[in-house]
């Protein structure tokens, strides 16, 4: 029974990846409209800019409306709303924004596949084996392990400059910015854009592993989440299957099952050959 | 309690729109 169960679980059927996917698109899509609505005529300055939809921007924000009531140029209240409702969201379920929601992950997930199809991985690989494409690359791990560090380097950077900015600290350097408002006025937004393509294309999820400081804000929410992962040891077989579909290469997962850097994708739910092992646990 | 795993977009759209409507309702809305 066991074995015709593991067979059955290792074909190329993965339902929750493609409704990760199709809901990746769908707010990827919310993003560009919104980018989109704010280049048109008239439009710029009803609801703030584009920033103002940043959940992050309530990050940024939140010292300066704290203090003097006033929020930061380029953010308001809505900020605030993004910034509340990402964190609720966190605190029952953990990085899930980072891993479903995102735009920004979206773009380097499809960046990856496009990445990984070119240079020599199939179009549809099978679950649980890892890819044999030349791209995007693996860092090694000893330096992989502190480069994750500098993300809250990163935050600890931003809170610090929002006590003493007019602008929104990240506003020059925000890829999100430079992606969807569709307002490249400066060189440095050029390059950040560019800088996001490339490594995006070189290293699976660069911005979110190393960079991103709302990552890195979420990331606690991972220990505390009462919906999680959790694995039965007695059935786990220690194959690492689990590990050759994670977008953020999260190794040994049995051991990471709390792991900070967990965007809560699932994808280790859908690769696990064997039933039961990976469940979703409430409380 | 074990959660289904497809229930979970279900789940996490529901949060998210609902703290966001908690938000608003909280004040935090862009002034016009």
């Amino acid at each position: 029974m066991a074995s015709s169960t593991r067979e059955d679980r290792t074909e190329n059927r993965r339902p929750l990846s493609s409704v990760r996917q199709g809901m990746q698109y769908i707010f990827l899509a919310v993003t560009f409209l919104i980018g989109l609505r704010h280049i048109l005529p008239g439009e710029s300055s009803r609801g703030g800019a584009f920033d103002a939809f940043c959940p992050f921007g309530g990050v940024e924000t939140l010292w300066a409306y704290v203090t003097t009531g006033q929020t930061l140029k380029t953010t308001n209240l809505l900020s605030i709303a993004m910034l509340i409702s990402v964190l609720g969201l966190s605190l029952l379920v953990g990085r899930a924004f980072c891993g479903w929601m995102c735009p920004i992950g979206t773009l380097q997930d499809m960046l990856t596949r496009w990445t990984r199809r070119l240079s020599g991985g199939k179009k549809n690989p099978r679950p649980g084996i890892k890819s044999k494409a030349r791209f995007p690359i693996q860092v090694p791990q000893n330096i992989d392990r502190w480069l994750r560090y500098l993300k809250y380097l990163v935050l600890a950077g931003v809170l610090i400059a929002s006590t003493m900015m007019v602008y929104p600290p990240l506003w020059n350097f925000c890829p999100a910015r430079a992606l969807f408002s569709f307002h490249l006025t400066t060189p440095l937004l050029w390059s950040v854009l560019i800088t996001f393509v490339v490594t995006s294309m070189l290293v699976q999820r660069f911005w979110c592993k190393y960079l991103c400081p709302l990552g890195a804000l979420l990331a606690v929410s991972n220990k505390i989440a009462p919906l999680r992962i959790v694995i039965d040891q007695e059935r786990c077989t220690s194959c690492h299957r689990c590990e050759a579909d994670c977008p953020v290469d999260i190794a040994p997962i049995p051991e990471n099952m709390r792991s900070l850097e967990c965007v809560q994708c699932l994808e280790c739910l859908e690769t696990c050959a064997i039933s039961d092992t990976l469940d979703l646990k409430l409380g | 309690m074990k959660v289904d795993k497809y229930h979970f977009p279900v789940i996490i759209v529901a949060a998210l729109v609902g703290f966001f409507v908690l938000a608003l309702i909280l004040g935090f809305t862009p002034a016009h």
